[in-house]
């Protein structure tokens, strides 16, 4: 049941992703799909899996709309899939917020409603050191994984490569004068 | 059947995306939406046959997709600001003629 609910959610926000003109909601319909799988990797056990799909889908979002700014994408108001009337506008906005109730509440089952499958998981991973809340043992657990170190650092390699994007933006340069290119020695 | 069935939508709206969109960050949705779909594929096969392929590699798999959209985006944008240098430099010399 919550994996087809999950399916039928992530084939919704995928199709509003590939359907949509503006580029904020098709962001966000984005990174609400990939949220939407990782809750399917985390109804298989695999919250490494989850945790990386997770923290890519944050970091993608953001490479997204910093690339929508520096090619000029998001400032262009475009006529959207449901008008640009008030009507039309108050359905995109009431469909957005039931779409990301849907997402939370169906993340929060997962991660709440079904704690059997992940408490059995940490107690195997971490043999019975956990003393505090199962979640926060397994997430030590994978702090103090290697492989996990090696991603974090490449993560931030590559927030590193989108704020040299950033900052690389072109700027809007005045027009060159006659008295510029005088002074340049013509 | 539920998992091939979304698959198959993923794919659907990553192609879409693909050959309807014309920008290039559109199209960046696009392979971001197959890349979906592979992932999706892969729990399909954990779900449905219990294949014991390591979540780690998958893992691996999708950062590297991610990765290189990244590195995609970024070559995009220096091409872009150093089209737009030169545009500046042709302007420049026209003005000395």
């Amino acid at each position: 049941m919550i994996s087809f609910l999950l399916i039928v959610l992530l084939s919704v926000s995928s199709l509003l992703a590939a359907t949509l003109r503006d580029f904020r909601r098709i962001i966000l319909c984005l990174w609400l799909s990939q949220l939407l799988l990782g809750g399917l990797a985390l109804q298989t056990g695999a919250v490494f899996f989850t945790f990386v799909i997770w923290m890519l889908s944050t970091v993608l979002a953001g490479v997204f709309f910093s690339y929508s700014l520096v090619f000029g994408e998001s400032i262009l108001f475009e006529k959207d899939l449901f008008g640009d009337s008030g009507g039309g506008r108050f359905v995109g906005s009431v469909g957005g917020g039931l779409l990301s109730a849907a997402v939370a509440m169906t993340l929060l089952w997962v991660v709440v409603g079904e704690p059997v499958l992940l408490q059995t998981r940490s107690a195997d991973i971490s043999s019975g050191t956990m003393s505090g809340g199962y979640l926060q043992g397994l997430g030590g657990h994978y702090f103090r994984e290697p492989i996990l170190s090696i991603f974090l650092v490449s993560l931030v390699l590559m927030v590193a490569v989108l704020g040299v994007a950033v900052l690389t933006r072109a700027r809007r340069t005045p027009p060159v004068t006659r008295s510029d290119v005088e002074a340049a020695g013509a | 059947m539920i998992f091939y069935i979304g698959v198959a939508v993923l794919v659907f709206a990553g192609v879409l995306s693909i050959l309807v969109r014309k920008t290039l960050t559109k199209v960046l949705v696009g392979v971001h939406l197959i890349s979906l779909a592979g992932s999706l594929a892969f729990l399909a096969g954990v779900f449905g046959r219990g294949h014991t392929m390591s979540a780690e590699a998958m893992a691996l798999l999708c950062y590297i997709v991610g990765l290189a959209q990244v590195v995609v985006g970024f070559s995009f944008a220096v091409r872009l600001f150093y089209l737009r240098g030169n545009a500046e430099l042709r302007e420049v010399a026209r003005l000395r003629r």
